[in-house]
């Protein structure tokens, strides 16, 4: 059995949204709801204002809290590791949302289930990469095997100090960070989703 | 950008779920003053334990009402009675509620039949034969269990503090003791009238050192408690927990009952105004956040 885990650093993400893009695309992810994003931070003042760029994602946590909220058994964790929720066992009664604190799982409003990330498991079973690391165009996304020394994650690893999401959740997350400048604490009371009620300015009329 | 530490946009329970925590304290409430507070006379405990039966089996069937309709998929409500998961808070709190539901039925089939009045003569036996005891003690858990299962969730930082699982307990008896009153309050004996009489100032009191308690708990711990304790204390929120809660659920009971003649004209008026502290103060712990 693997381990499976993701590694994002965060130096050389450059906020395009491929990543999301591509996982809207692979899963016909609706409009609302996300299942992976990238959140754009601003932090400081001129002249030392900095803008960061976070991929936010499900973490698929050692200690998942949704897993032992779910009272149907919809959600499981498979054997190397990946957390997923299946269809038939949902009864939408929103538990899992409400155990966890990265928000990342969301009503599909098709299909009137739970759903959220599963790092591709349909696409890792076949060896190919997660959509979200594979579109990645500077590849901050490293996906693998964390038991595996000789993979390109645990090299990672190895190499840089990480960090988590939301530490203080106690998750055990298994989607680490390389965040020298500490971009994860300015998205600490954020979730994956996102809220796309925006707000425009009222028009002038001439 | 979502609320202040609240990782989504829209809380995943609504209004819906506020009435089912008042509705299974209510149920679990009356049958442990219905057990705790048995007249002496038989008869009118009999009238009582049938009265309490009766309503929480109402709030019980309303509770699971409320939650097959709150299901995104009804259909599938049975999978939360017939899946066991006991890392599953409200797997278990399922089960719990399909256990009271049983006992009270139970308890209400051996009420009809005349059991306990031939061959249980002594509160006594009636209160600790072994289903009547179990009855309490699921009602007890019952009364628990919103706490634990809130805290499990962001949804409601305020029960972090361990202050909140006395709360619900009191918040439980308190409502279970208005469901009860028109039966109490029936029994001709003085003695009785002066033990319900302290009970609704026991727990009174002890609501309001709870609550000054859950204060002293959460002041000072930062994050997300001492921002919905912020909340509970200003605003729209704040309006409901000082008047509500503590103006008609605390001050108002103790002053009527300190007034002899405002005693005499509306004797049930402070048990409902206590009650009705309790029911907002239930809401409040899972809304404020």
């Amino acid at each position: 059995m693997r381990k499976l885990a993701m590694l994002i650093d965060l130096r050389t993400c450059i906020g395009c949204h491929a990543c999301s893009v591509a996982c809207k695309a692979e899963f016909d992810v609706p409009l609302g709801v996300f299942r992976d994003t990238v959140k754009y931070v601003e932090a400081g003042r001129y002249p030392q204002a900095r803008r960061f760029f976070v991929p936010v994602l499900c973490n698929h946590c050692e200690d998942a809290p949704c897993l032992a909220a779910c009272p149907t058994k919809a959600i499981e964790r498979l054997p190397d590791g990946q957390v997923v929720i299946n269809k038939g066992d949902c009864n939408v009664n929103r538990f899992c949302m409400s155990a966890c604190p990265y928000g990342a799982i969301y009503v599909d409003p098709e299909e009137n289930v739970a759903q959220k990330c599963t790092f591709c498991e349909h696409r890792t079973a076949q060896g190919l990469q997660p959509a979200c690391v594979q579109a990645c165009p500077t590849q901050c996304r490293i996906f693998g095997d964390l038991d595996d020394p000789s993979s390109a994650i645990a090299r990672k690893v190895a190499a840089h100090p990480t960090a988590v999401w939301k530490p203080e959740a106690a998750t055990r997350p298994r989607v680490l960070y390389v965040d020298p400048q500490g971009a994860l604490g300015h998205v600490a009371s954020e979730g994956v989703q996102v809220d796309t009620r925006a707000q425009f300015p009222a028009e002038e009329h001439a | 950008m979502t609320a202040p530490g609240q990782p989504l946009v829209e809380s995943p329970w609504g209004a819906a779920l506020a009435l089912y925590f008042v509705l299974v304290g209510l149920a679990s409430g009356v049958t442990l003053v219905a057990w705790l507070l048995r007249p002496p006379d038989a008869r009118a405990a009999r009238a009582l334990d049938e009265r309490a039966a009766w309503v929480a089996l109402a709030a019980l069937a309303a509770c699971g009402l409320i939650l097959v309709f709150d299901l995104g998929r009804p259909a599938r409500f049975f999978l939360v009675l017939t899946t066991w998961s006991t890392a599953s808070v409200m797997s278990v709190g399922a089960k719990l509620i399909a256990l009271e539901a049983v006992l009270l039925g139970w308890h209400l089939v051996e009420l009809r039949a005349g059991r306990h009045a031939e061959h249980a003569p002594t509160a006594a036996d009636v209160r600790f034969a072994p289903p009547t005891l179990l009855l309490a003690v699921t009602s007890a858990t019952l009364a628990v269990y919103p706490a634990v299962l809130l805290s499990r969730t962001w949804l409601a930082p305020l029960t972090t503090s361990p202050v909140t699982g006395l709360l619900f307990v009191n918040t439980s008896l308190l409502l279970g003791l208005v469901a009860c009153a028109p039966s109490l309050s029936r029994v001709d004996v003085p003695a009785f009238a002066r033990k319900l009489d302290g009970a609704l100032v026991a727990l009174v009191a002890t609501q309001a050192a709870l609550l000054a308690l859950l204060f002293l708990s959460l002041h000072g711990v930062g994050g997300r408690a001492q921002h919905a304790l912020r909340q509970l204390s200003a605003g729209l929120p704040g309006a409901a927990f000082w008047l509500l809660t503590c103006g008609v659920g605390l001050v108002l009971p103790l002053a009527w009952r300190a007034s002899r003649r405002l005693r005499a004209r509306v004797p049930l008026l402070p048990v409902c105004a206590a009650a009705a502290g309790a029911g907002m103060l239930r809401v409040l712990l899972f809304v404020v956040r």
